[in-house]
């Protein structure tokens, strides 16, 4: 289906997306073997889902799962976009071993 | 537009001149810092603006979507991924890491930087 603007899929996809990130992590504890796994599956299942969510519209999702520790992160993004159709979700989960921060930029054409 | 030889350079960006121009924006921002938990949130957002101007600057039709991470050195793991769904032929999206793994001596020692670039064609 179309859409005229992101601000309209925006919940829509804040909750989908919020579900699928909390139950891939659901029993997940950090593993340096696993993580480059599990962060291009997650990414691709979040593409998929937004797929089925919107025909006119570009998508990139960008993932990030970092072990609990000691280190300080910030994450910044700028975009040069068309402001009525075009706009940007995150999503920050966590559970005991990592946090996981999802990016979704939704693209109109 | 009256330029020249436009064509081919107008349907998409190369892998190397995304690095180049992610590469170019941190090295002016972070080159001889010391993380600093007061100082990282203004370098992000200016690595970001750096990274969209040099792509505005290129006049080609596209939107443009930048994100950078910036995270200090510990022994914390760090993994990031992106997929996108898009036009194969124009559309970009690349990952940067800063410092490359080649340039270790010189660069920062206290930080890793990761960039992502994402380019829509309209």
């Amino acid at each position: 289906m179309q859409h005229e603007s992101f601000s309209i899929l925006k919940d829509e996809v804040a909750t989908s997306v919020n579900k699928l990130v909390n139950s891939f992590l659901a029993n997940k504890e950090y593993n340096q073997d696993e993580v480059q796994n599990w962060t291009a599956s997650l990414s691709e299942d979040i593409v998929k889902n937004l797929k089925s969510m919107s025909t006119n519209f570009k998508f990139c999702v960008s993932c990030v799962i970092l072990q609990k520790g000691d280190a300080g992160m910030h994450i910044s993004t700028t975009c040069y976009w068309d402001s009525n159709t075009d706009g940007s979700v995150a999503i920050k989960c966590e559970n005991n071993s990592m946090y996981c921060i999802v990016n979704i930029f939704g693209v109109s054409f | 537009m009256a330029d020249e030889g436009q064509a081919p350079d107008d349907l998409t960006f190369t892998h190397q001149e995304l690095d180049e121009k992610a590469t170019e924006a941190i090295e002016a921002v972070l080159a001889s810092k010391i993380y600093d938990e007061k100082e990282v949130s203004r370098w992000i957002n200016e690595i970001c603006e750096r990274i969209i101007k040099s792509l505005y600057d290129t006049r080609k039709p596209f939107k443009y979507m930048v994100t950078c991470l910036i995270m200090q050195k510990t022994e914390a793991g760090l993994l990031t991924s992106g997929a996108c769904m898009f036009e194969g032929g124009t559309d970009m999206m690349q990952q940067f890491l800063w410092p490359k793994e080649k340039a270790k001596d010189q660069a920062n020692k206290t930080m890793h930087a990761v960039v992502t670039i994402f380019c829509a064609r309209f």
